[in-house]
């Protein structure tokens, strides 16, 4: 079907409702039929490609259940890790957060079969206590590794060289204040303030089970990791590491 | 197939292993229950949840308590319900397909293992924004009890069946045959649909080679075949319609009509769809050709991405961190400055605080006796009076069941029995009432224990 004057007018709307992760095209009909004519049509599917993609945004994935986007590196709409947290971050802080937005992703998806799995299926939810365990756990036995190797040095640390893992293992789990309340600088703390910020994006439901909280990884959340963001990270890993041993 | 089964029996062999409380709950029954009302509830409008299930649940959970003699517990109930979609979902090994090992022999008569990865039921995104609880085509196989064939020739066997059961009057079956027929058609239309979502998304998803162009072929043929057979099982159905005298058989009948009429509206729209697969694939092979492909294959998060970047020095594990962080938050609108909406917003004249007092208007007050009582003065003078002249000790139930009362009489009756049971000290009574141990209430919409009316004076203890 040749596009009409006003696709490209209808193909921005669309990309606008996407760009609003909680609106649900069940609810909004402007945005399910935007979406139904992505579906169908041909020419206009690939006219909301190429405006994605001049915005810096992939089309990850598209349904009923909504548009996925996903951000290419440097875009305006991709948000920043400056952006995560208001008011300056010490570099130790911003480390902790990175290995928790990491550790979250790879407790929702621990192995290669699960990130092959349908996005469409529910992963199990997961919990603060869960993702600080399996950090610990993988910092124990890089820890058990080095148990023979002479300590690091003093000068390490200036130059970044300085393990990740020592500085996740050396941070307490809980840091209770003056007052009796959890400091934010604790482990679990900074989980939960990413999960927090994760539902804020609309990408994990926050639930109850019984007594315990609960996170539940949403489809945006579940299409983004799989379709994008598992592949370029551990491209990204991969190169670092030939780069290390050349 | 019959692999398949295995999970459902571990389910019911784990049950003698449960809280001695919740032992005497047949997880079995209760996983079929679950896969019925899937069954019964798809490609409806409101497909199974959690709610759902609890609701399915509950009553055969009650019932359970009570042959077990034990009162029903909301709690016991919730972990009855996790410990069986549990079961179903393969919790135990984070919802990951059951995997079965088993020995097989080869074409020269060697012996194999073998390992068979099926799931039964999953959690999946709905449309809505909520979840619903699916089956497996496995699972289904196993519900229907089929044996393991294609999705074409289980339909065709489901809608033979079905027109023969019509002929021969067996409409309850014919009933049951119908749905199976609609829950082919839904398979199949999803195994159309996946094809042509996973083509759009990536065409080298999908094998457009051999499999695709056979399978979107086949489809056709299939449909066309599928159409003539539901429109004769629709004009064969509504014939006996015209026929039949029994409200009964009418009802069934006419449920065939239905379940049919969805079926054929299926296929009309899953023809539309493939007579334009192939343009998808032409459109989106032009597209996709000139797109860079990663040539990795899929990672492990945690030993292939978490653990490196554990190990790596702070700053590459920054350099890590700084390209995924925007890659787990996915693409968000930033808002953009805009000076006339400043300055609108300065311009706006200032509020002005209120001094002194806010002048209160006079309420027009009346003076009420007591809240506006839900049950009429005069029904509560009828209900009073059939306690006080009860003859004998009655169950409520049998109080319940007595002669035609009133509209709201039964609801008062009960009412005033309970607060007789837990009344304040000190206040008056109607009568006495007490719990009957290992009875249960079970009339005129009301459930729960049944209760003892002593009439006024009478002695509890001479009953």
């Amino acid at each position: 079907m040749p596009l009409k004057p006003d696709d490209a007018f209808r193909a921005g709307r669309l990309l606008q409702w996407a760009l609003r992760p909680r609106e649900n095209p069940n609810q909004e009909k402007e945005y399910r039929q935007l979406l139904d004519d992505y579906l169908e049509q041909f020419d206009f599917r690939l006219l909301v490609k190429n405006i994605a993609d001049g915005l810096g945004l992939k089309v990850l994935d598209a349904d009923h259940r909504g548009m996925v986007l996903g951000p290419e590196h440097e875009s305006a709409f991709a948000f920043r890790p400056a952006e995560f947290r208001t008011g300056a971050a010490s570099t130790e802080d911003r480390l902790l957060d990175g290995l928790v937005q990491l550790a979250i992703a790879a407790s929702v998806f621990p192995t290669s079969r699960d990130l092959e799995a349908d996005a469409g299926i529910l992963r199990p939810p997961v919990t603060v206590d869960e993702v600080d365990d399996n950090l610990r756990r993988l910092c124990q036995r890089i820890e058990a590794e080095h148990r023979t190797a002479p300590d690091p040095e003093a000068s390490q640390e200036v130059a970044g060289l300085y393990e990740a893992w020592r500085i996740y293992q050396s941070r307490p789990t809980a840091i209770e204040t003056g007052d009796k309340r959890q400091s934010p600088r604790g482990t679990r703390r900074i989980i939960q303030f990413g999960f927090d910020k994760l539902c804020e994006f609309g990408c994990f439901r926050k639930d109850s089970h019984g007594s315990r909280t609960v996170y539940q990884a949403t489809w945006r959340y579940q299409v983004q990791v799989k379709e994008m963001a598992a592949l370029q990270v551990y491209e990204r890993v991969r190169r670092l590491l030939l780069a290390k041993e050349t | 197939m019959l692999l398949h089964t295995f999970p459902l029996h571990d389910l019911r062999t784990s049950d003698s292993r449960v809280d001695e409380d919740r032992r005497h709950y047949d997880s079995l029954l209760l996983a079929l229950k679950v896969m019925d009302l899937i069954v019964e509830n798809a490609g409806l409008e409101t497909e199974v949840d959690r709610t759902a299930v609890n609701r399915a649940l509950e009553p055969l959970l009650a019932k359970m308590d009570e042959a077990a003699g034990l009162a029903p517990d909301v709690e016991r109930h919730r972990l009855a319900i996790d410990r069986v979609l549990g079961g179903l979902r393969n919790d135990d090994d984070r919802r990951r397909p059951f995997s079965i090992l088993y020995q097989d022999f080869d074409d020269f008569g060697k012996v194999v293992k073998r390992r068979l990865d099926f799931q039964l039921a999953f959690d999946q995104f709905h449309a809505s924004g909520g979840t619903v609880l699916r089956l497996s085509n496995a699972a289904i196989n196993l519900y229907l009890n089929a044996l393991e064939l294609d999705i074409e020739d289980a339909q065709t066997a489901a809608e033979a069946v079905l027109q023969s059961q019509l002929a021969r009057g067996r409409f309850d079956e014919a009933v049951q045959s119908a749905r199976n027929a609609k829950l082919q058609s839904i398979r199949y239309d999803e195994k159309i649909v996946g094809i042509l979502r996973d083509t759009r998304r990536d065409l080298r998803r999908v094998d457009w080679k051999k499999e695709a162009p056979q399978t979107i072929s086949d489809a056709l043929d299939h449909i066309m075949v599928r159409l003539q057979m539901e429109n004769s099982i629709l004009s064969a159905a509504e014939e006996r319609l015209e026929a039949l005298a029994d409200p009964e058989s009418v009802r069934k009948v006419y449920q065939v009509v239905q379940l049919m009429r969805d079926c054929r509206g299926r296929h009309m729209d899953l023809h539309n769809q493939l007579m334009g697969a192939r343009n998808v694939f032409l459109e989106e092979q032009g597209r996709q050709s000139f797109l860079s492909k990663p040539g990795v294959s899929t990672p492990s998060l945690e030993t292939g991405v978490l653990d490196p970047v554990l190990r790596m020095g702070v700053s590459q594990a920054l350099e890590v961190s700084g390209i995924a962080f925007p890659l787990w938050f996915g693409g968000r609108a930033s808002g953009l400055f805009s000076l006339a909406d400043v300055l609108i917003w300065q311009l706006r004249p200032r509020r002005e605080p209120v001094a002194g007092h806010l002048a209160v208007e006079e309420a027009d007050l009346t003076v009420a006796s007591s809240e506006i009582p839900r049950f009429g003065r005069e029904l509560r003078e009828m209900a009073e009076r059939v306690f006080a002249e009860l003859p004998a000790p009655v169950r409520l139930s049998e109080l319940l069941a007595a002669a035609a009362r009133p509209p709201g009489l039964a609801h008062l009756l009960v009412l005033l029995a309970l607060h007789d049971y837990a009344r304040d000290q000190g206040e008056p009574a109607l009568g006495r009432v007490e719990k009957l141990e290992g009875e249960r209430l079970d009339a005129g919409g009301f459930h729960g224990d049944e209760l003892m009316i002593y009439p006024d004076g009478a002695d509890a203890n001479a009953t």
